[in-house]
């Protein structure tokens, strides 16, 4: 559970968001905090995009469709794991998910 | 010598499928061949469950798989993700219920050895492709879109093409409802916009014949489907893959 601003939101097993609904950038900087993140521009538009690959495909991206997905739409500078480590240290798809609201990637993709 | 991987999708219950898959691995094993990993897929995951029992007067199965895979040194891996989806949550006691013995890993594990692999062995058991072949990985589709071969396929699919291997996805009548809209429950049609969109993957085939037994028309499937005659997808899924998955 996140307790952020005297509320409390549920989360799942792994300390991810439950609902999906729930998640406001607010949250998102209070999530980043707890990952010892401090959000720029740049971790903006991957927490974006992660959203929005989820709403469209109904899967929290792991790492391989991440690096693949921004790459074509967000360019190749930003589709690969080195810019996407620089941005989320203990993994781009396991923390942009989270910070995003969104359940854990699955473990064997 | 060659090198051999096992894709094991039968239920542990299934005693009879899971003696012929252990009764082939020995054989494998005996004539000196390389077993490079045993692969848990689908209802096969249950074999790594820490508490998984047989009935009387049945063989433990697990144990036996246990036994091989120490005297021929390979790894029993089980798929996770799948896992967590009968139960499984793939960590030894007490984070988790997974049996000692087995590993937890993936759907990139495997299709990396795969593609290295001369033979695949799929159980229940499959015609398989030509050994050697220096073609892409078919993944045969079979079952109806209710069953959950269905996803387990797709996702399995969906980690070949996003590791850039040559793939054929190749449905008969009744998987040809994979690709239509259900009257109800869940589609997979976002995992398919995923491959199209994501990993710009084209390779669906079926045949016309398929195609109008099941009283369909390609406009009703949700991705482009290649049509081949009934020739020409022999040749695909015989001289042209170097392996066949079947879902």
């Amino acid at each position: 559970m996140f307790l952020f601003q005297g509320e409390e939101y549920p989360t799942d097993k792994h300390d991810y968001l439950l609902h999906f609904e729930q998640w406001s950038e607010p949250l998102a900087e209070y999530i980043a905090s707890l990952e010892n993140i401090t959000l720029t521009p740049e971790h903006w538009e991957v927490v974006h995009f992660v959203r929005n690959f989820y709403q469209e495909y109904d899967t929290s991206p792991a790492m391989r469709v991440l690096v693949k997905a921004i790459g074509q739409r967000l360019g190749k500078e930003k589709g690969n794991s080195r810019y996407l480590y620089s941005l989320f240290p203990k993994g781009p798809a396991k923390q942009a998910t989270r910070i995003a609201g969104l359940p854990k990637p699955a473990k064997c993709i | 010598m060659a090198n051999y991987i096992f894709l094991v999708q039968t239920n542990p219950d299934d005693i009879h499928a899971g003696l012929d898959a252990i009764h082939q691995v020995t054989q494998i094993a005996e004539q000196g061949h390389d077993i490079e990993q045993v692969f848990f897929y689908g209802p096969g995951v249950g074999y790594g469950h820490h508490f998984l029992s047989f009935p009387a007067g049945a063989p433990n199965l697990q144990q036996q798989w246990l036994e091989l895979a120490k005297q021929y040194a390979f790894p029993l891996v089980v798929c996770a993700t799948v896992g967590s989806q009968y139960g499984l949550e793939a960590e030894l006691p007490p984070e988790g219920n997974l049996a000692l013995g087995f590993q937890a890993g993936g759907l990139t594990d495997f299709m990396s050895h795969l593609v290295n692999a001369d033979h695949l062995l799929q159980f229940p058991a499959v015609k398989q492709g030509q050994a050697g072949a220096k073609g892409h990985i078919s993944f045969l589709f079979q079952e109806p879109a209710t069953q959950p071969a269905a996803r387990h396929g797709l996702d399995m699919l969906l980690m070949a093409a996003s590791l850039e291997l040559p793939c054929a996805a190749i449905y008969n009548k009744m998987a040809l409802t994979q690709l239509v809209e259900p009257d109800q429950g869940p589609d997979l049609f976002k995992r398919l916009d995923m491959l199209a969109d994501i990993f710009e993957f084209e390779g669906f085939y079926t045949t016309a014949e398929a195609l109008q037994q099941a009283g369909l028309t390609a406009d009703d499937l949700r991705v482009p489907v290649r049509l081949l005659t009934p020739e020409a997808l022999d040749a695909l899924l015989s001289t042209d893959s170097q392996h066949i998955v079947r879902f």
